[in-house]
């Protein structure tokens, strides 16, 4: 059987699984509901905008689509609602409570009121920040130690981007059924890296 | 009235094969294809061959959570989780709840299962090595444990016949310590892993050799009548493979059983135990619970094949108590549920490779290197530890992910994101475990699971053979690839608990004498000769290397034995 009979043979056994995967129903239950709704599940509507700005700021438009266009807001507010624990999600909620802080100290105006260069100034201070809590927290016992928020959140942004279909088939390179491998072969001029 | 022998011819086969895994499937395919008529029992649903990968194809984005598990689910699947790898959204309903199926830990133990046609067939490792004699003689010429009561010659026709079948991808090295077999093509290697290759031979005199893997490269005749189609490189094999190019129950040997028409598979059958009928001295069938419905039910065979799994084939045993076996069938030996044994991992070491940035690799090979035993090979110095490990590893380029732990983010950041990362390469330890009598798993009637049957009570641990073994698995391992160029080398040791491995093995192990084993030499419990164990209940020793291909091997050789024993009538 070549690879073309055998793509065809799983196509017609998998029959319409193919385009539409049918996973569990508590795995689709928060997508659904926010998709139906049009509302975030963890995040406030404000709290969701900003996250996405916030995102973009991290994996902004280029050449390719950024986290904004991937929606990767959308996917941060699943997680972070279905697979995170409490004081996690409080956390992060604090975290963009602060960021707002550092705008308002410095400009008088709320994060996404800011532009893309303003941005970029708290964002870098966030980094600082989160490098800083990092620092103090080497030495704690584990159970001690926390994730700052900025590092969640770029955490999130990552995964969310790069595993969305933009990230994955634009800003990186996807081949679902690659059919052949090569282990040792010149990495092409310009070669993006491959999705998964 | 004949509707008593009615009901009794309907429930009656010539054999009953428990489980429908690895082990389960081999037999079924054997008795079948020999001419018996056989039912299958599963204990849990029914996963049809490709329409029942509902995972299979989905593409990373389809994924609500992205791959991770909501909470109630990670809650639901606790100890399955221990893996770190084995629950995510692809693939966590291959495997059991735990709340519904709890068992106890004296010491931690982790016993990971999947309850489904096809058991853990469909989410196994793949990798395929031969035991040799070096593994057969162990046990006897260092007076541990007891003897096997074989040798590589009574084995190795067997693994050529299960290969063939199976299709096993890998390379012949002419190694004593590791046996060659029927191979498909080997998968490439990465360039990095090609020059550790080098390095390793040159300075250490070791072997590196691709991983040898039940995957179909080039496929025959058979497998191809069979619907299997060669490997995609997709490397997505445990959500279940579409195109059969992994060997599984599924793939292979329930369809060739099916060609048959001789087999009859009934999944949410549980069964309880095995029944022995003292005048006849002879087991007689199994009793079923049938897991939708709470029925209890019989089904009558000539002969049984145990094939449940070493710990669940051993709780059937436990459980099947009569006058003449108080303490379990076949056990009059008492070594039943001792001698628990797994390989211990998770222990080696990493590095970063500075050069081969100009070069990549297209397709996902769903395979690493192997780096076959090299320690207390004959005529080698002793170190303090007996036995040896092997090392499965490989090599690859950081992606995205090398992000989170780096600073940055913005347009460059994203740009550099795009681009593949450093080279990097792991090696990971399998180590040998010995029998130790004190590992035990017994039946705790205190707790009960969702089905009201009592549960297994796990207390084994790894011991001071092993602990000294993982002082070389990592040491040797960061020699090795220090001497290759990588850069930054760390020694990893994350810990390893009985179980993790998903080799757990040995409790109804096999020998020549009666009294220090519940099995004979080909599987056979010594006192009850048409009962039949072929999973890793009968191991008399783990080896270093991956133990599917010797249960498979020792599966077919009993199911021969078996049907040649029918038709001299002594069964």
């Amino acid at each position: 059987m070549n690879r073309r009979d055998a793509l065809m043979r799983v196509a017609a056994l998998m029959g319409t699984t193919l385009s539409l995967p049918a996973l569990a129903d508590t795995l689709e239950a928060s997508a659904t509901k926010r998709a139906v709704s049009g509302k975030p599940l963890l995040f406030t509507a404000d709290q969701d905008t900003m996250v996405a700005e916030m995102t973009e700021v991290i994996i902004p438009t280029t050449n390719t689509p950024g986290a904004k266009a991937a929606k990767v807001n959308e996917i941060i507010d699943i997680i972070l609602k279905d697979c995170y624990p409490q004081k996690e999600q409080k956390l992060f909620l604090d975290g963009l409570a602060h960021t707002n802080e550092l705008s308002q100290a410095s400009y008088n105006k709320n994060f996404v009121a800011l532009d893309e260069k303003q941005r970029i100034e708290v964002m870098t201070k966030l980094q600082a920040e989160a490098a800083e809590q990092r620092k103090a927290m080497a030495n704690l016992p584990a159970e001690q130690r926390y994730t700052p928020f900025f590092n969640t959140l770029k955490s999130l942004t990552l995964n969310g981007y790069f595993t969305s279909q933009i990230g994955a088939t634009q800003a990186l390179e996807y081949v679902a059924v690659p059919g052949r491998f090569q282990g040792c072969i010149d990495l092409k001029p310009g070669q993006k890296a491959w999705a998964i | 009235m004949n509707l008593n022998i009615d009901s009794i011819k309907a429930t009656t086969y010539d054999a009953i094969v428990v489980g429908s895994g690895i082990s389960g499937g081999w037999a079924a395919k054997e008795l079948t294809e020999k001419g018996l008529k056989v039912l299958m029992l599963e204990r849990g649903e029914d996963i049809k061959h490709i329409e029942g990968y509902k995972t299979a194809m989905t593409d990373p984005w389809q994924f609500p959570h992205r791959g991770r598990v909501p909470s109630q689910i990670a809650e639901e699947q606790a100890v399955q989780a221990r893996t770190g790898y084995t629950i995510s959204e692809a693939t966590g309903y291959l495997f059991v709840n735990d709340k519904e199926n709890p068992y106890l830990e004296d010491k931690r133990f982790d016993w990971m299962r999947g309850y489904h046609t096809g058991g853990r067939s469909l989410m196994w490792g793949r990798q395929s090595y031969r035991l040799g004699d070096l593994d057969f003689e162990a046990n006897i010429k260092e007076g541990v444990g007891a003897d096997w009561p074989i040798r590589y010659k009574d084995i190795s026709p067997w693994y050529d016949y299960v290969e063939k079948f199976i299709g096993v991808s890998g390379s012949r090295d002419g190694l004593p310590q590791l046996p060659d077999g029927q191979f498909q093509p080997p998968m490439d290697m990465y360039c990095l892993e090609k020059h550790v290759k080098e390095a390793v031979a040159k300075k250490f005199n070791r072997s590196i050799t691709i991983g040898r893997v039940a995957h179909i490269t080039k496929p025959t005749a058979e497998q191809t009548a069979l619907g299997r189609a060669q490997c995609q490189y997709r490397n997505l094999c445990s959500r279940g493979c579409p195109f059969g190019a992994y060997f599984s129950t599924q793939s292979a040997t329930l369809p060739a059983a099916m060609k048959t028409k001789r087999l009859t598979l009934r999944p949410h059958s549980i069964v309880t135990s095995i029944i022995y009928d003292e005048g006849k001295q002879k087991a007689t069938g199994v009793r079923v619970l049938d897991q939708l419905t709470n029925e209890e039910m019989t089904f009558n065979a000539r002969i049984i094949f145990l094939c449940a799994s070493s710990m669940a084939s051993t709780y059937i045993l436990m459980n099947s108590i009569s006058n003449r076996f108080p303490n379990g069938l076949g056990n009059d030996s008492g070594v039943l549920g001792h001698y628990v044994m797994d390989h211990h991992f998770r222990v080696g070491a990493s590095g970063m490779y500075e050069g081969f940035t100009d070069k990549y690799y297209y397709g996902r090979r769903a395979n690493g290197i192997y780096i076959p035993r090299f320690r207390n090979l004959p005529g080698q110095e002793k170190r303090d530890y007996l036995r040896g490990f092997g090392y499965q590893g490989g090599a690859s380029r950081l992606n995205w992910g090398r992000g989170t732990a780096t600073e940055g983010f913005g347009a460059s950041f994203k740009e550099e994101m795009t681009k593949p990362g450093p080279w990097v390469m792991n090696l990971g330890g399998f180590g040998e475990c010995l029998p130790y009598f004190e590992n035990k798993v017994v039946i705790d009637k205190s707790k009960k699971d969702k089905y009201g049957l009592a549960v297994l009570r796990f207390d084994a641990e790894f011991k001071d053979n092993e602990m000294r073994m993982r002082k070389d698995m990592g040491n040797d391992a960061a020699e090795m690839l220090e001497a290759a160029g990588l850069k930054n080398v760390t020694i990893n040791d994350n810990g390893s608990w009985p179980g993790l491995g998903i080799h757990e093995m040995g409790t109804i192990r096999m020998g020549n004498d009666p009294k220090q084993s519940v099995l004979n030499k080909f599987n056979q419990v010594h006192t009850v000769k048409n009962v039949f164990n072929t999973d890793g209940g009968f191991m008399v020793s783990a080896s270093c290397v991956n133990p599917s291909l010797t249960y498979m091997a020792m599966t077919a050789r009993a199911a021969n034995y078996a049907v040649q024993e029918m038709k001299r009538q002594n069964l």
